[in-house]
């Protein structure tokens, strides 16, 4: 915490020196979009414990990064770029694919417009309702059930009246389908 | 491991809120874009901030105030998650759409209503489903996977106060056989007649913690 005390204030010089715009009091920008960021990277993460985690590199971030928010045209602007970062580096750090998905790029518009509404983000629902209507009917229930409601395979076996067996193999093609259809979007 | 338990074990992750990190690692490109993708579905659904962590994230960067405990924000917290529970429904249904019932359901009591106790929340562990009168209204209290919610006890085919079935962990209607799930939606399989169109939902009633006891939203 110390540390932070000591940043914020050595910004503050530099900050008079430069007669541009002044940094951003952080308290009130953690108050006013740690919602939508969390949302945002709950979009893409899909769980809890990583948009956890994303969001608190996010703003730890951008204690040290004060200095860049001046020359953003908005903090929301600002932070979803710390945002858009801290995300590819996750991408990077466990899965192969390295920087993936349009999807993550220019959506600047995206945390500035969400920081009154707790939607998830409207570009991955639109993806995901687009790559659903095209998938045939059992797979996209399969998918529906499992990740939209959060039935585990069991509840979704019977939901559906098949066996668990047949729910995991159908889950498994229907996400090799999704993928396809998805493209170079993820 | 297999690589397929792996990725199956993954995938149950994304299903219970949980990371897949650790098991994505060791995956082939092709599983890892898969496991993305039940990221992104998993995703849409809308999950309210956990307040235990806006705290600690909060004093964590700003230092000062208190810390939350994980038990006394628990108490505190499962209002607001039942209510994000009830504000998901509008997401859920604008994505799934077509395979809905064409039913709202919204709560059972609207403004006109007040706050009255019927359960103290110890006597509410994880799993328990417990029925409730409170003035007009008949319900189930359920405490799944440690959210507490509360649906209508009527049945939304003709009536009749449903029963709980705790080998199906489904709600079934004596008079015609309709089934709905925790969630209070209805089942598409049954043992009862057909319905067409389906069924729609028990009606969701609000619910929250207040001083360790459970109220409901009744008139």
């Amino acid at each position: 915490m110390g540390t932070c005390v000591l940043e914020v204030v050595s910004l503050n010089d530099s900050a008079r020196r430069s007669t541009l715009r002044e940094p951003p009091d952080l308290e009130q920008v953690f108050a006013r979009y740690m919602d939508s960021v969390y949302h945002f990277l709950y979009s893409r993460l899909g769980n809890r414990e990583d948009a956890e985690d994303l969001t608190s590199e996010v703003f730890l971030k951008a204690t040290k990064q004060l200095d860049s928010a001046r020359a953003e045209a908005s903090v929301a602007q600002w932070l979803f770029t710390v945002a858009r970062t801290v995300l590819a580096d996750h991408w990077r750090r466990y899965y192969r694919t390295g920087i993936i998905v349009e999807l993550d790029e220019s959506r600047i518009n995206e945390i500035q417009g969400a920081s009154q509404a707790l939607e998830p983000s409207s570009e991955s629902a639109r993806l995901v309702t687009e790559v659903l209507d095209a998938l045939p009917p059992r797979y996209r229930m399969v998918l529906e059930f499992r990740f939209l409601r959060s039935y585990t395979i069991e509840e979704t076996a019977q939901a559906m009246s098949l066996s668990a067996g047949n729910v995991k193999v159908i889950q498994h093609r229907a996400l090799t389908k999704a993928v396809e259809l998805a493209g170079t979007r993820i | 491991m297999s690589d397929l338990e792996r990725f199956d074990r993954a995938i149950d992750k994304i299903v219970e809120d949980r990371s897949p990190r650790e098991d994505v690692k060791r995956l082939s490109a092709e599983e890892q874009r898969m496991i993305r993708m039940a990221q992104l579905l998993h995703g849409t659904q809308t999950r309210t901030v956990d307040p235990v962590f806006r705290e600690n994230l909060h004093s964590r960067l700003f230092g000062g105030g208190r810390k939350y405990s994980r038990r006394t924000a628990f108490l505190s917290s499962l209002g607001t998650l039942a209510a994000g529970l009830v504000a998901g429904l509008g997401i859920d249904r604008a994505i799934t759409g077509k395979a809905e019932s064409p039913h709202a359901s919204e709560p059972l009591v609207g403004k006109n209503g007040r706050w009255v106790p019927v359960a103290q929340v110890v006597d509410l562990p994880h799993g328990a489903v417990h029925t409730f009168t409170a003035g007009p209204v008949q319900g189930y209290l359920i405490n799944h996977h440690g959210q507490i919610r509360a649906v209508s006890r009527i049945c939304t085919h003709m009536g009749c106060a449903v029963n709980f079935e705790r080998s199906e962990q489904h709600f079934v209607c004596p008079c015609h056989g309709a089934e709905f799930d925790m969630h209070g939606r209805f089942v598409s399989t049954y043992r009862g007649e057909k319905y067409s169109p389906a069924l729609a939902p028990l009606p969701p009633i609000n619910v929250r913690v207040n001083a360790g006891a459970v109220e409901v939203w009744t008139v």
